[in-house]
């Protein structure tokens, strides 16, 4: 069967460290094996289908045939051996950087949403009227001051996604020596934090489902988005 | 479609040396997984770590004397006196 892996530059797995090999001139890569039994997570070629990419996103996609037999997991497919078909070329940079982008744009109307319920519909027309960032996480925090819990807590997410779209860390980081996060890593993470803005939005208007069916539904939204992006429609 | 990571940066560093050493169950390490390809930060840390533990490896010489590790292993496991 055919699935799809996400790697980090230079075909080089994440968690595994190991250097794929690559197709050649429309020849796939050689087949990587395991041995032993499968075991999710530990020994296994994992690769997932087109509808959880979005969990897994990476610098490079790559199209990933699996020998049977394959496990199916809650981790995605598993298998005791796989090959690089072909590179997803439609995935780079530019598509990373343009999913952190939609990705903001959805944290920030989550806090359009909540200005709404509280009434405040002005100041709601016009933060959704804004489409530059830096203008976004300006207002969003100069609204947040004085904000009831929620709404600030909305405003918080939005102004929280732009900063991270433009590879800023956590406060509590570690290091400080860390590498700027690269674009796929940058887009993983927005990406991430806006459907986070769903769920809490989802959970304080008291949506059927709390906080996880907000989260499942903007991570949804994400994958159609990806898909859609990437011409694998079809594929889903 | 899965729900949300559950693990936070916070769980990440505490369980990364039990990730290295293959110790954590496969829920544990499903959703250290999880959360470090959504993370920048603890994905770079993670990076770091290994860097740290591959320059440890080849700066290590021939090893250790099973007597001399023994040694080690009940030096470390033995509490220090109180020095206060």
């Amino acid at each position: 069967m055919i699935a799809f892996k996400f790697l980090t530059p230079g075909a080089v797995g994440l968690f595994s460290r190991l250097s794929w090999p690559v197709p050649d001139d429309g020849v796939p890569g050689a087949w990587v094996e395991v041995e032993g039994p499968l075991e999710v997570c530990r020994n296994g070629i994992h690769a997932c289908g087109p509808g959880d990419l979005i969990d897994w996103i990476d610098a490079e996609l790559w199209r990933v045939e699996l020998g049977e037999p394959v496990m199916e997991s809650e981790a995605g497919f598993v298998a005791s051996r796989g090959r690089l078909v072909s590179r997803v070329e439609r995935w780079h940079d530019g598509a990373a950087r343009a999913l952190a982008g939609a990705c903001v744009l959805r944290a920030r109307d989550r806090a359009v949403e909540a200005l709404e319920r509280g009434g405040r519909r002005a100041e709601a027309g016009d933060l959704r009227r804004l489409e530059a960032h830096p203008a976004i996480a300006d207002r969003a925090q100069a609204l947040a001051r004085g904000a009831s819990p929620e709404i600030a807590g909305q405003l918080g997410f939005a102004a929280d996604a732009v900063a991270m779209s433009r590879g800023a860390m956590p406060d509590s980081t570690i290091l400080a020596t860390l590498a700027p996060p690269s674009a796929a890593a940058i887009a993983a993470n927005v990406a991430f934090t806006a459907a986070r803005a769903a769920g809490r939005a989802h959970e304080v208007a008291g949506r059927a489902g709390g906080f996880d069916a907000g989260y499942a539904t903007e991570r949804v939204w994400q994958r159609d988005w990806l898909l859609s992006r990437l011409d694998l429609a079809r594929a889903a | 479609m899965r729900g949300p990571p559950r693990a936070s940066c916070e769980d990440v560093v505490r369980l990364l040396t039990d990730y290295q050493d293959d110790a954590l169950p496969m829920s544990e390490r499903l959703e250290f997984e999880r959360h470090v390809a959504v993370c920048p930060a603890c994905r770079g840390y993670l990076s770091q770590m290994r860097a740290v533990l591959a320059a440890a490896r080849a700066g290590c010489g021939p090893g250790l004397t099973p007597a001399d590790e023994a040694a080690l292993l009940a030096a470390f496991r033995t509490p220090e006196p109180d020095a206060r």
